[in-house]
């Protein structure tokens, strides 16, 4: 009875380190592997996180968004906590916004992708305002954050459609799509 | 549903709504305070621990990152396409001809004789590393250096690149050291500002280089003199003021005459000038970089 709480709390933690750990493999692949298109690469680590959201809903997001924030900032050299702010943004974002979707709307994905990119380039963006140097925000928006946000938008729905299957196998759901 | 053993109802587990709040909330503030921490420099050792442990697991991946990032920029531009796709042909018979230990040597070998070369043209002392790995967004323009401090690199060092036939020019600056890694401010970011001249026929016209890649183009030379006209094909190079000066600062040891790139518009505004300036190497495309550790006087 008494070695429950203690193994749970063990099990836990191990659950956490093994999700942190996931992460900043993502997180390095990212920074060391993807390839740049229009200046930029793919955010894999933001479109995880977002169809997280989607998925699973707001606080396990959230998780992801810390864990995955941090890996990004050791792996880009930029201060620790900025991008996890980011990825939280748009996890806050876009969670309640589209709350009443369903899940098995195909539509779900990509505008989560978008609300969720802008979202996180408007805290980077801000962040980066606040601890680097002033930006003019409509060029900022111009250069950096809609062709990042185009990018996001193609992996988005395949990625969310295999997120989502593996997480109805893990549940033991019949998926639907809603066309 | 019951528990068939104790014939009791099962409680099935539900997420309270302000336990989830309550998490998030938490998660904000403590990325707030790593922030502020990390601001004040208080996680710098932890920090550069870590990186010392990510940094040869990142080289690796930058390794095979190359071959993606090639297909990746080839893409959107077709005549660099055709140049990679003739570079991976001549490459791929290379291949063909010898193994992959003798390929990395000569590697090493090509990237020591053009440190020798640079070293023989100019009075530098360099130290060779491999980037081993780029900010993951479009927002800054930083690299990570496989070299730190216990090389010899230290923050405020030019980190010079070479593309093709182009001389050895600046690509950036180095902005933080760790162990075995140093961060790289490129010359690109809008936050990078270098003293840079333009040699003229009787004179010497100063002015100031500004990354220009959040806002469109690439370098921007500004602050020239209308006295001293620029010309479209100038060579821009670095013009040392800090390293003259000799200061305690941390970012004081920029040499003169690093090049830069070459003057490709100008624009009169004014008393000055501003030009816009095509670097000779793109930082974006360097997979090794030369930290210019010391320079011979």
């Amino acid at each position: 009875m008494g070695s429950t709480q203690p193994r749970r709390i063990e099990e836990r933690i191990a659950r956490e380190l093994g999700l942190a750990l996931a992460l900043l493999a993502i997180a390095l692949a990212q920074a060391a592997l993807m390839p740049r298109l229009l200046g930029s690469t793919p955010n894999l680590m933001l479109l995880l996180t977002i169809c997280q959201a989607l998925i699973v809903g707001p606080a396990n997001a959230a998780r992801w968004a810390f864990y995955g924030g941090l890996a990004l900032d050791l792996g880009a050299d930029t201060a620790l906590g900025v991008h996890a702010l980011a990825l939280l943004a748009a996890v806050l974002v876009t969670a309640p916004i589209l709350a009443r979707f369903s899940r098995g709307n195909w539509l779900l994905p990509l505008l989560g992708a978008m609300l969720g990119s802008l979202a996180y380039h408007t805290m980077l963006g801000l962040l980066t305002l606040l601890l680097v140097a002033p930006i003019s925000p409509r060029v900022y928006l111009q250069v950096v954050a809609l062709p990042s946000t185009i990018l996001v938008l193609v992996p988005a729905l395949p990625l969310f459609l295999s997120m989502r299957w593996l997480e109805g196998r893990r549940r033991g759901e019949v998926p639907v799509d809603v066309y | 549903m019951r528990d068939s053993l104790r014939n009791r109802p099962i409680k099935l587990p539900r997420a309270s709504p302000y336990r989830s709040l309550t998490l998030v909330v938490a998660l904000v503030l403590l990325a707030l305070l790593l922030v502020v921490l990390d601001q004040a420099g208080m996680l710098g050792s932890t920090r550069a621990q870590i990186q010392t442990l990510l940094t040869p697991i990142m080289r690796a991946l930058r390794q095979v990152g190359d071959g993606v990032n090639g297909v990746g920029q080839g893409l959107t531009e077709v005549t660099q396409l055709r140049d990679r796709v003739a570079a991976l042909e001549a490459e791929n018979s290379q291949l063909k001809a010898s193994d992959l230990q003798i390929q990395a040597l000569q590697l090493q070998l090509a990237r020591l004789e053009a440190q020798l070369r640079i070293e023989k043209e100019k009075p530098w002392k360099l130290l060779g590393a491999d980037i081993s790995g780029r900010t993951p967004d479009g927002g800054r323009r930083l690299v990570m250096l496989a070299a730190g401090s216990q090389q010899g690199v230290k923050p405020g060092m030019p980190v010079i690149g070479r593309e093709g036939s182009s001389p050895p020019s600046l690509i950036g600056v180095v902005e933080t050291v760790g162990p075995r890694s140093a961060s790289v401010l490129l010359i690109t970011d809008f936050s990078s500002a270098v003293s840079a001249q333009v040699y003229q026929k009787d004179k010497i016209a100063t002015g100031v280089v500004q990354g220009q890649w959040q806002v469109g183009s690439r370098l921007k030379l500004e602050g020239v003199e209308r006295a001293d006209p620029l010309v479209s094909g100038d060579v821009v190079v670095t013009a040392g003021l800090t390293a003259r000066m000799d200061t305690a600062l941390p970012r004081a040891a920029i040499p003169k005459d690093i090049p830069i790139g070459i003057v490709e518009s100008i624009k009169v505004d004014g008393h000055s000038q501003f030009a816009d300036i095509r670097p000779y190497v793109d930082p974006d495309r360097v997979s090794y970089a030369w930290v210019l550790l010391s320079q011979d006087e």
